[in-house]
């Protein structure tokens, strides 16, 4: 991302910012779709987060972190969207209804269906770190400067995040067993 | 199902990989649109202020002034009400002659005779009633003979962004300000209002913007305050702007971090060798200043001093005399956000350039006292005085409001105007 345009972003030239969502827009479209799962509150998401990144770009103190800065606004504009949207939709629990999978299911893990309603269980702030570590590629110290966590935090969200899935996809009598369903 | 962690990791980054990767346009689209009327938010409060005042707050401090008219209260008593920040009482290392009694104010007096422009800023409402409905993007000046004849905006929808911060040239023929935007910049207009032009005070910079210009007494230059937004950590320092050569110098010695405060309201001394400023400490996180001093700054850039503050007081918008023998300033600062909502009430004051003889020329100030400003010829001060402008003595005495009450209110809603200059018609 060019300096100079979010210098001129700073002082207030629009176009300068234009640009700079031309620039980025696609790489937070993406993340805001992985981080909430639909892609139309992504959009939403994302329009909010552009808006609001043009609010605050003044601020910005360090325009060499503006790509960290910028997916920090995403990620609570997708924290914002999802609490936006759970108050138009009701709670559904989403069962592993399709019983379990073999015991080496590495390829069937990568049934989509399966890891969409596993990682759809996740709490927000654990799709958030997942996305940020496994698509965009930064380590967990970053993630935890961009979103302003402690480290550990950003750690225990991404190891709450395996479990999760590995939760969701464990077989079915497993599962309903430790919720006592079978007892 | 027995996956390890790595596996599971790997499925799942092989998983997450796949979705959509390009932006919407309609959603781009959206947001740029939607830029296009956002004002972006700013620690350096440039452009704001004055906050709106709201309706109730008005009708409290109308209430207030038809108290303080009447004479049941002593003003001084009355403006130490609701006080939460420094008292404006005076200690006595810098114990100020008295303030003129009620008695001494005549708020129906009015100065109708005389003669002259004054310039002022308003913001809201078009101050000859045209309009009705408060636009909070309204922000333009206007000219009016103190008889209250002659009212009409300056360039009107020029620039579109619109203006504030105006200073007219000592010989009366053009007005200097700042536009409205965050990105501030000067302009410059001959002052029958023909077409402005921008001035270019930042030339090449990026991340630069100006603010609170004001002539030379020669005319010939324009200091004012810049903002450098473009380091990391952005800076306000006086720079002055040579009209003729459209180069720029700083005065080094002024700058301060934006991270602790931020400059305001440079007045030349009428030699032209010193220039008087504010430096207003604030916090990015507190919406409220903290403190705001005085300083001079020899325009040779060789040295600055503190002036002292009065007791329990800050200083702030000062203005050199024209006999360069006093400066006046006023105890809160034009931009402190609340003001009237327990902010400490202004109280205006003057002091000898070296720091000696403050004195504290009027208490409450007709519920006004900000950004007092001396007349051309040195015999008045005028001040925002709550309602309108106001002039007095230079002793405090004969506070009134200019011809009241023609040039108060302007119209059912008052939008704010201020920071207004007095200059002979060219």
């Amino acid at each position: 991302v060019d300096r100079l345009l979010i210098d001129r972003a700073r002082a207030g030239d629009r176009e300068a910012f234009a640009v700079l969502v031309h620039q980025v827009s696609d790489s937070l479209y993406a993340v805001a779709c992985r981080i909430l799962r639909d892609p139309e509150l992504a959009e939403d998401a994302l329009q909010n987060a552009l808006v609001l990144a043009w609010r605050r770009i003044p601020k910005l103190r360090d325009p060499d972190r503006f790509e960290a800065w910028v997916h920090r606004i995403l990620v609570h504009a997708c924290y914002d969207e999802s609490q936006r949207a759970r108050q138009w939709t009701t709670t559904v629990r989403i069962l592993p209804i399709d019983g379990p999978s073999t015991p080496d299911g590495s390829t069937e893990l990568a049934d989509r269906d399966e890891l969409e309603r596993a990682f759809r269980q996740l709490t927000l702030e654990q799709r958030a770190v997942f996305v940020l570590h496994h698509y965009v590629g930064l380590p967990l110290v970053e993630i935890a400067e961009l979103l302003e966590i402690p480290a550990g935090t950003a750690r225990s969200r991404l190891h709450y995040a395996i479990a999760g899935l590995r939760h969701a996809l464990r077989p079915l009598p497993d599962a309903l067993a430790q919720e006592g369903r079978l007892a | 199902m027995t996956l390890d962690d790595r596996s599971l990791e790997r499925a799942a980054r092989t998983w997450i990989e796949a979705g959509p990767t390009q932006a919407p346009d309609r959603a781009v689209e959206a947001a740029l649109l939607q830029i296009q009327t956002t004002p972006q938010e700013r620690d350096l409060r440039i452009p704001w202020r004055f906050p709106p005042m709201f309706s109730n707050r008005l009708t409290i401090a109308a209430v207030v002034v038809v108290v303080l008219v009447a004479g049941l209260f002593g003003v001084t008593k009355l403006a130490s009400v609701g006080q939460t920040g420094p008292s404006p009482t005076p200690g006595s290392s810098v114990l100020p002659t008295a303030a003129p009694s009620p008695s001494e104010l005549n708020p129906a007096a009015g100065y109708p005779t005389l003669q002259g422009w004054i310039v002022f800023e308003h913001f809201g409402l078009k101050p000859d009633g045209t309009t009705t409905t408060f636009d909070d993007n309204y922000h333009a000046i206007w000219l009016v003979h103190a008889d209250g004849s002659g009212l009409h905006e300056l360039a009107p929808g020029k620039p579109a962004d619109g203006k504030q911060s105006p200073d007219i040239s000592p010989d009366g023929t053009k007005i200097v300000f700042m536009s409205s935007t965050d990105a501030s910049h000067l302009y410059e207009v001959p002052i029958d209002g023909t077409e402005p032009r921008e001035l270019s005070p930042c030339k090449g910079a990026s991340g630069c913007a100006a603010a609170d210009p004001t002539y030379s007494p020669d005319g010939s230059r324009v200091a004012f305050v810049l903002v450098e937004l473009s380091s990391k950590s952005p800076t306000a320092v006086i720079g002055i702007l040579d009209l003729a050569r459209s180069t720029t110098i700083v005065l080094e010695r002024t700058r301060i971090d934006l991270a602790l405060g931020d400059l305001a309201q440079p007045s030349w001394s009428p030699d032209g060798t010193r220039i008087v400023y504010a430096r207003e400490l604030q916090k990015q996180t507190d919406p409220h200043i903290t403190d705001s001093r005085l300083f001079v700054a020899h325009v040779d850039g060789s040295a600055i001093d503190e002036l002292p503050q009065p007791e329990g007081a800050w200083a702030a918008d000062a203005d050199w005399s024209p006999d360069g023998s006093t400066i006046v300033f006023s105890s809160l600062p034009n931009r402190e956000t609340g003001w009237g909502a327990g902010a400490p009430t202004p109280h205006i004051y003057t002091i000898k350039p070296d720091g000696t003889g403050v004195t504290q020329v009027c208490a409450g100030c007709l519920q006004g006292g900000v950004d007092p400003t001396w007349t051309p010829d040195g015999k008045h001060i005028m001040f925002w005085g709550f309602r309108s402008w106001a002039l007095m003595n230079p002793d405090g005495s004969q506070a009134a409001h200019i011809n009241q009450p023609k040039l108060t209110w302007f119209g059912s809603r008052l939008g704010y105007g201020y920071a207004a200059f007095l200059q002979p018609t060219p």
